[in-house]
């Protein structure tokens, strides 16, 4: 996940803590010493206990998307890494202050691959690429004036209202009445199920019986 | 004895010359990008865990601060100059115009990088 890195508008380094707190890493900032910890990116101790850092809408996606998709993309010099990760056991939580709901990976493969919902009164969609189940991402279902309605077709992200095709991860509208428009891309985290209650006690858990 | 001693000398400041010269461009450089990264030595700042602060309910210390290094000045090339499988999983920020990309298997050895994205200063943390 990635945060934006400053303090009252000023910029601070991050360093890992070495700890966990509710199995979730913790960092330590630069200019207090207080612990940091990651899901929430809030301040568990110290000076600033309590601060928290804001979040930024980032994407997982596969390189050769990416490429294409942000041709002027860097890529960070790094290479001999082991491939190890995977998205099965992980929930995605979308935090809006007012309400916070966690999607259960297994949750969002059994509604097809997508989940039409509606955050404080903020209609979103979280998707699994139906092609590659390790990409995943949140978008806004306000396209305007539109509240788009995403189901998973065929291996495509249809709205089924207008018709429209979109790419599953980027949000960009690739056939259709809304092509050219893109879904915003929502800030969301990931998280073990297991530990999502102990950041967000009042939070709820997605389920399929929850209203539309 | 002169010429042994005058030989250090001439090439301590043919050394100091350099020095200046290159600390110059280093100046001239950095007048023009963002300022450095501030980074604490973490055996120099404060630790409330260390200094005993009670910790809440499900906290644990594992390693020390640091340990797993975190990257404080990430350097980037262009897709090019990389030879990633096309499938690598990644961590994709885009803002502004700018956009950059950190392997997701990368980011399990390192958890965290310190970088800046079109000036605004970011975390990354797996």
């Amino acid at each position: 996940m990635v945060h934006r890195r400053e303090i009252d508008g000023k910029e601070v380094a991050f360093g890992n803590h070495g700890g966990l707190y509710g199995n979730a890493m913790t960092w330590w900032d630069h200019e207090t010493g207080s612990v940091w910890s990651q899901p929430r990116g809030e301040a568990i101790l110290g000076e600033l206990k309590g601060e928290r850092l804001e979040l930024m809408a980032s994407t997982l996606s596969h390189w050769s998307t990416w490429r294409e998709v942000h041709p002027e993309t860097l890529a960070i010099d790094a290479w001999g890494f082991p491939m190890v990760v995977g998205l099965d056991d992980l929930a995605f939580v979308v935090d809006l202050g007012a309400e916070t709901v966690a999607y259960e990976y297994q949750e969002v493969v059994r509604g097809g691959g997508v989940i039409n919902d509606s955050v404080a009164g903020v209609e979103i969609a979280v998707v699994v690429d139906p092609i590659d189940e390790q990409r995943w991402a949140v978008f806004s279902r306000r396209l305007d004036d539109t509240i788009v309605d995403l189901r998973v077709v065929d291996g495509f992200l249809i709205d089924t209202v207008t018709r429209t095709v979109f790419d599953p991860v980027l949000g960009s509208a690739v056939e259709g009445a809304l092509l050219g428009e893109t879904l915003d891309l929502m800030r969301a985290t990931t998280i073990f199920p297991e530990d999502f209650a102990t950041f967000w006690p009042e939070g709820r858990f997605y389920t399929q019986e929850s209203p539309p | 004895m002169k010429r042994a001693r005058s030989r250090p000398t001439a090439f301590a400041a043919l050394v100091t010359a350099t020095a200046v010269l290159v600390l110059l461009m280093i100046s001239q450089i950095e007048n023009d990008a963002t300022p450095a990264l501030v980074v604490a030595d973490p055996a120099e700042t404060y630790d409330p865990v260390l200094a005993g602060e009670p910790t809440p309910d499900g906290f644990r210390q594992l390693v020390r601060r640091d340990d797993i290094e975190p990257i404080y000045h990430p350097t980037f090339v262009s897709p090019e100059e990389i030879e990633w499988e096309p499938d690598t999983l990644i961590v994709g920020v885009a803002l502004d115009g700018e956009a950059k990309a950190y392997p997701v298997n990368f980011l399990n050895i390192h958890e965290m990088i310190n970088d800046r994205i079109a000036d605004t200063p970011i975390l990354v943390s797996w």
